[in-house]
């Protein structure tokens, strides 16, 4: 991913890919984010509730919550507007 | 509304991408002129053997033409990158279109936050070259108007009066595209400036218990 993404769009992003249980190096490589920071957001998920850990044997697991939907969704129908005003032409 | 949003990511993304490239012919455009103008201008003063400093700076003016356009050039390049990257993956749309196009959005607006100096120098660059476009046209025109004035109508100056309307019509060309950059850019900072306060409502959101 080429550019800057806030948080907020960084966690709508781990979130949508977590529906299905994903394990760390998973989710960090397939948001683009460094452990460092791949870890902070997990965490902060995590203490929202918006992220359920799951560890079996040696694997550690993340799977998005049912109270994050809220979020998901919000977020969605939120970006989705921003495309409401176009730029007024088109080639 | 997931159709609805995805026909007007579509129209803007083609759009932008058109406009785009229309500005790289225009930054190559200038590129070629000054190429023209210096070699011209050099052998002219190598013919005559003598130093002629409006040739010299003619020379000079040429000379910072080839490097702003190759600037240009370069920037452009940068820019398209991004937005063919956004334009495949648009293409590859799956099943689930809601998620993918939030997920377009996203890289959309990142890709907007991270070159937005960059949209700027090209609108500023497309305004400059097209007042030199436009400027190189009218210098033509009076030219040729003078050269048809003084020795009368010769077949030489139907090629010259060709060349400076084309160069008048670049001109234009270039600053109605800066022009069409800047109404994107505008339509991008009210929309970053919305991507604010959306995060308030989403900060809320993740605040509630």
């Amino acid at each position: 991913m080429k550019g800057r993404r806030t948080s907020f769009e960084i966690y709508w992003e781990i979130l949508v890919y977590c529906r299905e249980p994903r394990t760390f190096t998973n989710i960090i490589n397939r948001c683009d984010l460094n452990s460092k920071i791949g870890q902070q957001h997990l965490q902060f998920l995590v203490d929202k509730d918006y992220l359920q850990v799951q560890k079996e044997d040696e694997k550690t697991t993340y799977t998005t919550t049912g109270k994050a939907q809220e979020y998901v969704s919000l977020f969605s129908k939120m970006y989705g507007t921003l495309f409401d005003d176009l730029p007024g032409f088109k080639l | 509304m997931e159709l609805e949003t995805k026909g007007k990511f579509k129209v803007e993304l083609r759009t932008f991408f058109s406009l785009t490239i229309l500005n790289m012919v225009i930054a190559g455009l200038i590129f070629a002129l000054g190429m023209s103008l210096s070699i011209t201008q050099l052998l002219d003063m190598i013919d005559i053997g003598q130093f002629d400093p409006f040739s010299v700076i003619l020379i000079g003016l040429g000379v910072t033409a080839i490097a702003g356009g190759f600037y240009w050039v370069m920037e452009i390049v940068e820019i398209m990158d991004g937005i063919d990257d956004i334009k495949t993956a648009y293409n590859e749309l799956g099943e689930d279109e809601r998620d993918t196009i939030t997920s377009l959005i996203i890289r959309m607006m990142a890709y907007y936050r991270s070159n937005k100096p960059t949209i700027t120098r090209m609108i500023a660059l497309g305004r400059i070259g097209g007042v030199l476009f436009l400027i190189a046209g009218a210098l033509g025109m009076i030219s040729v108007g003078a050269s048809i004035a003084s020795s009368g109508f010769i077949a030489e100056n139907i090629g010259q009066l060709f060349g400076a309307i084309i160069a008048f019509g670049v001109g234009i060309a270039a600053l109605l595209i800066s022009r069409y950059f800047s109404t994107y850019s505008r339509v991008w900072d009210a929309r970053l400036k919305e991507t604010m306060k959306i995060e308030e409502t989403l900060e809320q959101k993740l605040e509630a218990k």
